[in-house]
C-alpha cells in the first residue's frame, strides 16, 4: 500500500517507470503564459544549442496541448533549469521551480520527456504538477524499433510520426531495414540503377538522400540513432533489378534457370561493389554501427551453380556452403571495419566472427542463444521474443512485457554484454494503413522492459492502467494507438 | 501550416498504391507471391469493380473522360429531377472521387468534343415512385443496368438505391493511364444483388467511436454495396445514446455526459448520412443482458444480486419481474421507434447470465409463483415475450440474437433470427431456417478475431446456404453482416481492422455463388482495397467541408 498516495498524476503515470523516484501529493499549478525552459548558468549547453532548443519548442506544445499561443506575461513563476553536469541524471520539481540535471544532451531530452508526462489539468483544464525528485537511467543502451520499409514503402511521414512516438516511450535507436527481396527504395548516389530498376516505383517510392538525412536529422534532435540495415547475401533479389551480375545465377540441370539466389560471394566484382556501396552507406548514416543482415541464406541456387561449386573446391570448403556463406560475411565486415563502423548481424552468422554484434532474433528457446553468444564474449541485442508485426491480442502488450532478458545462467560480465532489444515491425503485412495502431501501444511494453527497473515492473496488473493512461496521452499528442481492452480516453483519436 | 499538413498528408495516400489503372502490372514485373497460398499479381480482366457485377461485358474501346466537360445528368424520361437531393448529392459526391475536389479543376475553354470522348452519364429512374425521399429497406430493388457506350452512358434503375449502387461501380470503370486522363472501357452491366442484407456491425459501446469516424466508415460501405449499419449502440460499458426521454441513461451512463454521447442531433445525421448512400441503419438496444450501464441512470432497472441473505451491491440482467421495468420499455422503445425510420430495431437477447437472478428472493418466488421451477430459460422467454409486444405495438420488426430462438421464445413470423455461433456451414442455420424464420448470418465474419495473414480469404470462401436444408429454407436467409465488436477496437484500428477485410463478407453477399476465384478476388480486392484508403484519407481532408455542405443541404 505504499503506493496509495501516487495517483495516475504522479510518478507513477511515467512510462516507463523512472529508476528511482519520491513523489508527493503536493501539486503546484503550472500556467502556460508563465512557464519558460532556460537553460542553467552553469550548463555546458546554452541557447544554440540544437536539440534542447528544439526540445524546448516540442515539449512546451506537448505540456500544453491547449495552449493558445497569446502574450506571455511578464514575470517567471515557472522555470526549468537544466545543468547538465551531474550523474545520474534527475528531475526535481519544487514550487516554482523544476530543475532538470543531466550529463548530456540526450539525457536532458529524456528528463523533459518524463517531466512533460508529470504535468496534468484537471477538470477545470488547469495544469498541475506534484513536488517530485527523480533519478534516472536506463536499464539497457540500446532500445531498438525495426521498420521495414522493403515489403511495404512507408512515406517518410509515417517515418517521422513513428520517431515522435518513439521519443514519447525513450526509445533510442531507428533500425531502418531499409531493402529486402520485395524492393529497394534507398536512393543511392553511387548505384542509382538499384532504386531506378529495384524500387516499387523509381520517383514514388524511393528514399531520396534528402529523405535519408531528413529521418537521420529529425532522429537526433529526439535523441535516437538511424541504424541502417543493408542485408545480404539473402534477401536481394531486389538489388539484382539493378546491378547486373551481382546476384547468383540458379541453374537447372546444365543451364541457367533464368532465376536468382544470393549475392554471389565467388566473384571479386562483388566486393568491389559492396565496398563502393557500404562506403557511400558510411558516409550517408553517422551511426558509428552498420546491420549486415546475414539470415536466412538459401544455400540451393549457390550449389546449383558450377561456378560456385569450382570456387568452393579452390578454396577448399568441400561441399560445406556455410563455410561459403561466412567467407563472404568475412569478407563484407572487413569492409566495414575499414570504414570504422561496428557490424550488427543477425544470429545466423555470428558462428564466424568475433568483431560483429549479434541480434538474436529466431524463436524457441531464444535464452539459450543469447548465452551462446554472450559466451563467445559477444554483444547481443535481443529481438526474438518482441516480433510486433504479429496481431493481438494473442499477442498482446503483457506477452511483451513479461519477458526476462537477462533470465540465463551467466556471470556478471556475460550480462552485460546484453546491450539491449528491438521491436521488430516486419512489414509483409504492415504500411501506413496499419503501422501505428500495430507498433503503438504494444512497443511501449518493450518500451518498459527495456528501460526501467525489472523489479519494480514485474508486475502487469500494476503496469496495466498506467499503461492505459499512458495510451490515452499517446493519442493526446496524436499518436494513432490502439485500445488495450474496452475504456476510454478523455480526448478520444479523431482521424487525420 | 494546417492545409499544407492535410495537404501532404493527402498525397502521401495517393503514394500508398501504385495507381488505379487498370494496366498496372504491364509496368512491373510479375511478382511471385513466395507463400503457401500461391496468390498471383495479373490484372483481372473485371478490372477493379468489387464486388463483382452478376453480368459484365467489358470491350477493348475505351473512351476519354475530361473533368470539364463530363457530367452526370437526369435523363429526360427519369422520374426523379433536381428536386431529388439525394441523387444531386450523389452525383457531386462521385464527381469528387473521379476527378478530385472542384476547387482543384481548372477550367478550360469549352472545346470540341473528339470522338473517343464520353461527355455524360445518364441516369434514368424508371419506376414511378424513384423513392428519393423514401428509406431504404430489406424489400427495396436495388438492381441496375449501366451501359458505357457512345455518346453517351446510361444507368437505368427502378429506383434511386440502385443507382447509388450503379453510380459507384461507374466510378470504379473510370483509370487513369500513364499521362493521368481518365479513361473507361465501353462496358455493359446488369446488377442486383444476391442478398438483400449485407450489414456491418459497429460497437460504440466498448469504445466510443466519434461520428465522424462513423460516418467516414459508411462511407466506405457503400463503396462496398453494403446496404445495413448495425449499430450495437449501447451495452455493458457504456451507454452513449441520449435518450430524450430518459436523458440520464446516458448523463449516468455514458463514458462521459458530453464528449463521448450520440446527442439526437447526431443520430439524425448519421441516419441521413446513411440513407444518402443507400445504407439502412439498425440501431440494437440489447436487453436483459449486456445492460450494466443501463442501471446506472435508472435505479431498479437491473436485478439486485445476493450474497446469502442480502444484497451484494451488484446488479445482473434487467429485472423481469417488475412492472416499473415493462413501463420503462414501453416510453423507451417508443422513443426509438421514433428515432429510428427503419422498419426493424435489433432487441439482441443474447448471453443472459442467469446467476444473479438465482441469487435473488424475490425472483425464486416470482419463479415459483409462475410455475417456471428452476428454469430460468423460462423466465427469460417471458420477459422477451413482454418485450417484444411492446415492441410489435411501436409498428416495428425485430431482429434478435440466435439464444432467443434457441430458449424456445414465441416469435412473431416476420422475425429475424441472427445466427453468431458456430461456423460457416452450421446446424443452427438448418433449425431456424426449418422453423420458418428469416435469418441472417454472423457466425463466421465476426471481424474483431484476428489472425496474422490474408484472413480475407477465411471470409470470402465462406458460403452462407452450405446447410442441409430444403429450397424454401435457403430463401430464408437475406443476409449477412460481418461484426467488429469492440472490446480491442476503437477510432485507432477500425477502419485498417474493417478494411479490406469486410470488403471480403461483402463480395460474398453481392456476387453472384459461382464467383469464388480467390486469385481474381485478390487482383481484385488489392485495387479496390488501395481505393477504400485513398477515399478514407480524402474523407477526413475534407471533412470539414463535406459536413459543412452536408448542414447546409438538410
Amino acid at each position: 500500500m505504499a503506493n496509495v498516495q501516487f495517483g495516475p498524476h504522479a510518478v507513477e503515470g511515467v512510462w516507463p517507470l523512472p529508476q528511482a523516484f519520491t513523489s508527493s501529493p503536493e501539486r503546484y499549478p503550472v500556467n502556460s503564459q508563465d512557464f519558460y525552459f532556460v537553460y542553467g548558468r552553469q550548463s555546458a549547453a546554452q541557447q544554440g544549442c540544437s536539440v534542447l532548443d528544439t526540445a524546448f519548442k516540442r515539449y512546451f506544445s506537448l505540456i500544453f496541448p491547449d495552449h493558445n499561443s497569446g502574450s506571455p506575461a511578464d514575470r517567471l513563476s515557472w522555470t526549468i533549469y537544466l545543468v547538465p553536469f551531474c550523474v545520474p541524471d534527475n528531475l526535481s520539481i519544487s514550487a516554482g521551480k523544476a530543475s532538470l540535471n543531466a550529463e548530456t544532451v540526450w539525457g536532458a531530452v529524456r528528463g523533459l520527456e518524463t517531466f512533460s508526462q508529470l504535468v496534468y489539468q484537471d477538470d477545470f483544464g488547469s495544469y498541475f504538477v506534484n513536488k517530485t525528485e527523480i533519478d534516472d537511467f536506463p536499464r539497457f543502451q540500446f532500445r531498438g524499433i525495426l521498420l521495414d520499409t522493403s515489403r511495404h514503402f512507408l512515406p517518410v511521414q509515417a517515418i517521422l510520426k513513428t520517431l515522435d512516438a518513439m521519443a514519447y516511450s525513450k526509445f533510442n535507436v531507428f533500425h531502418w531495414h531499409i531493402v529486402d527481396d520485395p524492393s529497394f527504395p534507398y536512393q543511392s548516389s553511387t548505384f542509382p540503377d538499384l532504386s531506378s530498376k529495384g524500387a516499387f516505383h523509381p520517383m514514388t517510392h524511393i528514399y531520396t538522400q534528402s529523405d535519408v538525412r531528413r529521418v537521420i536529422s529529425y532522429a537526433r534532435l529526439w535523441g535516437i540513432r538511424v541504424l541502417p540495415e543493408f542485408d545480404s547475401p539473402g534477401h536481394t533479389t531486389s538489388w539484382g533489378k539493378g546491378q547486373p551480375g551481382l546476384l547468383t545465377p540458379c541453374y537447372k540441370g546444365g543451364t541457367p534457370s533464368g532465376t536468382f539466389g544470393p549475392v554471389n560471394p565467388a566473384l571479386p566484382s562483388t566486393y568491389r561493389f559492396m565496398a563502393r556501396l557500404f562506403k557511400e552507406v558510411s558516409s550517408v548514416f553517422p551511426d558509428s554501427y552498420v546491420h549486415l543482415g546475414g539470415d536466412e541464406v538459401d544455400f540451393h541456387c549457390w550449389r546449383s551453380n558450377p561456378d560456385v561449386r569450382v570456387f568452393m573446391q579452390k578454396m577448399g570448403f568441400g561441399g560445406d556452403f556455410t563455410k561459403l556463406e561466412a567467407f563472404y560475411i568475412e569478407n563484407i565486415v572487413n569492409i566495414t571495419s575499414a570504414l570504422n563502423k561496428t557490424s550488427i548481424v543477425w544470429q545466423d552468422v555470428f558462428d564466424y566472427h568475433e568483431r560483429v554484434m549479434v541480434e538474436v532474433w529466431r524463436a524457441g528457446c531464444y535464452l539459450c542463444e543469447v548465452r551462446r553468444v554472450v559466451k563467445a564474449g559477444l554483444r547481443v541485442i535481443l529481438a526474438s521474443p518482441w516480433y510486433l508485426d504479429q496481431p493481438g491480442p494473442t499477442h498482446n502488450w503483457a506477452r511483451y512485457y513479461t519477458v526476462w532478458p537477462l533470465a540465463f545462467k551467466g556471470s556478471e560480465e556475460q550480462k552485460k554484454l546484453v546491450i539491449g532489444g528491438e521491436v521488430c515491425m516486419w512489414g509483409e503485412y504492415v504500411d501506413a494503413t496499419n503501422l501505428t495502431p500495430r507498433l503503438w501501444p504494444r512497443a511501449s511494453a518493450v518500451a518498459e522492459r527495456l528501460w526501467s527497473d525489472e523489479k519494480q515492473t514485474s508486475s502487469v496488473d500494476k503496469a496495466f492502467p498506467r499503461l492505459q493512461d499512458f495510451r490515452c496521452k499517446l493519442l493526446r499528442r496524436g499518436i494513432q494507438a490502439e485500445p488495450l481492452y474496452v475504456g476510454h480516453c478523455k480526448h478520444e483519436y479523431q482521424g487525420i | 501550416m494546417i492545409t499544407t499538413v492535410r495537404w501532404t498528408v493527402l498525397l502521401l495516400a495517393l503514394g500508398f498504391c501504385r495507381g488505379l489503372k487498370h494496366n498496372y502490372i504491364d509496368d512491373y514485373e510479375v511478382v511471385e507471391v513466395e507463400e503457401d497460398w500461391d496468390l498471383v499479381f495479373q490484372p483481372s480482366e473485371h478490372g477493379s469493380l468489387w464486388p463483382l457485377p452478376q453480368k459484365v461485358q467489358i470491350s477493348d474501346v475505351s473512351f476519354k473522360l475530361m473533368s470539364s466537360s463530363f457530367r452526370i445528368v437526369d435523363a429526360k424520361q427519369s422520374s426523379a429531377g433536381p428536386s431529388c437531393s439525394l441523387l444531386q448529392d450523389a452525383y457531386r459526391r462521385y464527381y469528387e472521387y473521379m476527378f478530385g475536389s472542384a476547387k482543384r479543376q481548372q477550367l478550360y475553354k469549352s472545346r470540341r468534343t473528339g470522338p473517343t470522348e464520353l461527355t455524360e452519364l445518364q441516369v434514368w429512374i424508371t419506376s414511378p415512385d424513384s423513392e428519393c425521399d423514401g428509406y431504404p429497406s430489406v424489400t427495396s430493388v436495388e438492381s441496375y443496368e449501366l451501359s458505357v457506350d457512345q455518346p453517351f452512358a446510361v444507368l437505368k434503375a427502378p429506383t434511386v438505391w440502385g443507382a447509388l449502387h450503379g453510380l459507384e461501380t461507374f466510378s470504379q470503370l473510370v483509370y487513369e493511364d500513364e499521362y493521368g486522363t481518365k479513361s473507361i472501357n465501353s462496358t455493359q452491366i446488369n446488377d442486383f444483388p444476391r442478398f438483400a442484407h449485407r450489414g456491418i456491425l459497429l460497437d460504440t459501446s466498448r469504445h466510443f467511436l466519434p461520428v465522424k469516424v462513423i460516418l467516414a466508415n459508411l462511407e466506405t460501405m457503400a463503396m462496398n454495396k453494403i446496404n445495413v449499419f448495425h449499430w450495437h449502440i449501447v451495452d455493458d460499458p457504456s451507454f452513449p445514446y441520449l435518450s430524450r426521454t430518459f436523458p440520464q441513461l446516458s448523463r449516468q451512463g455514458a463514458y462521459h455526459p458530453y464528449t463521448h454521447v450520440y446527442t439526437p442531433a447526431d443520430v439524425k445525421m448519421v441516419i441521413e448520412w446513411a440513407r444518402l448512400r443507400g445504407i439502412r441503419v439498425i440501431p440494437e438496444f440489447d436487453t436483459p443482458g449486456h445492460t450494466q450501464s443501463w442501471g446506472k441512470g435508472q435505479a431498479d432497472l437491473l436485478t439486485p444480486c445476493y450474497s446469502g441473505a442480502k444484497p451484494s451491491g451488484t446488479f445482473g440482467p434487467v429485472n423481469p419481474i417488475l412492472n416499473t421495468t415493462y413501463d420503462f420499455m414501453k416510453l423507451f422503445f417508443g422513443e426509438i421507434s421514433t428515432v429510428f425510420p427503419d422498419a426493424y430495431v435489433h432487441l439482441g437477447g443474447d448471453e443472459v447470465d442467469f446467476t444473479c437472478w438465482k441469487s435473488n428472493p424475490d425472483i425464486q418466488k416470482f419463479m415459483e409463483q409462475q410455475g417456471f421451477g428452476d428454469d430460468y430459460s423460462k423466465l427469460e422467454s417471458f420477459y422477451i415475450q413482454k418485450l417484444l409486444e411492446i415492441v410489435t405495438a411501436t409498428k416495428k420488426g425485430y431482429m434478435i440474437w440466435q439464444e432467443v430462438f434457441d430458449n424456445g421464445v414465441k416469435l412473431k413470423s416476420d422475425t429475424v433470427v441472427h445466427v453468431w455461433i458456430g461456423g460457416g456451414s452450421n446446424d443452427e442455420m438448418s433449425r431456424v431456417t426449418a422453423a420458418g424464420y428469416t435469418t441472417i448470418l454472423s457466425a463466421p465474419w465476426y471481424l474483431d478475431y484476428i489472425s496474422y495473414a490474408q484472413d480475407w480469404q477465411k471470409y470470402y470462401k465462406v458460403e452462407p446456404l452450405n446447410f442441409n436444408g430444403t429450397e424454401a429454407q435457403k430463401k430464408l436467409v437475406i443476409g449477412g453482416e460481418a461484426c467488429l465488436w469492440g472490446e480491442y477496437v476503437d477510432a485507432t484500428n477500425l477502419t485498417p481492422r474493417l478494411w479490406p477485410r469486410a470488403s471480403a463478407v461483402a463480395e460474398r453477399l453481392w456476387s453472384a455463388k459461382d464467383v469464388t476465384d480467390i486469385n481474381d478476388a485478390f487482383n481484385r480486392l488489392s485495387m479496390h482495397r488501395c481505393r477504400i484508403y485513398i477515399l478514407v484519407i480524402f474523407f477526413f481532408t475534407f471533412y470539414h467541408n463535406y459536413v459543412h455542405c452536408y448542414a447546409v443541404n438538410i
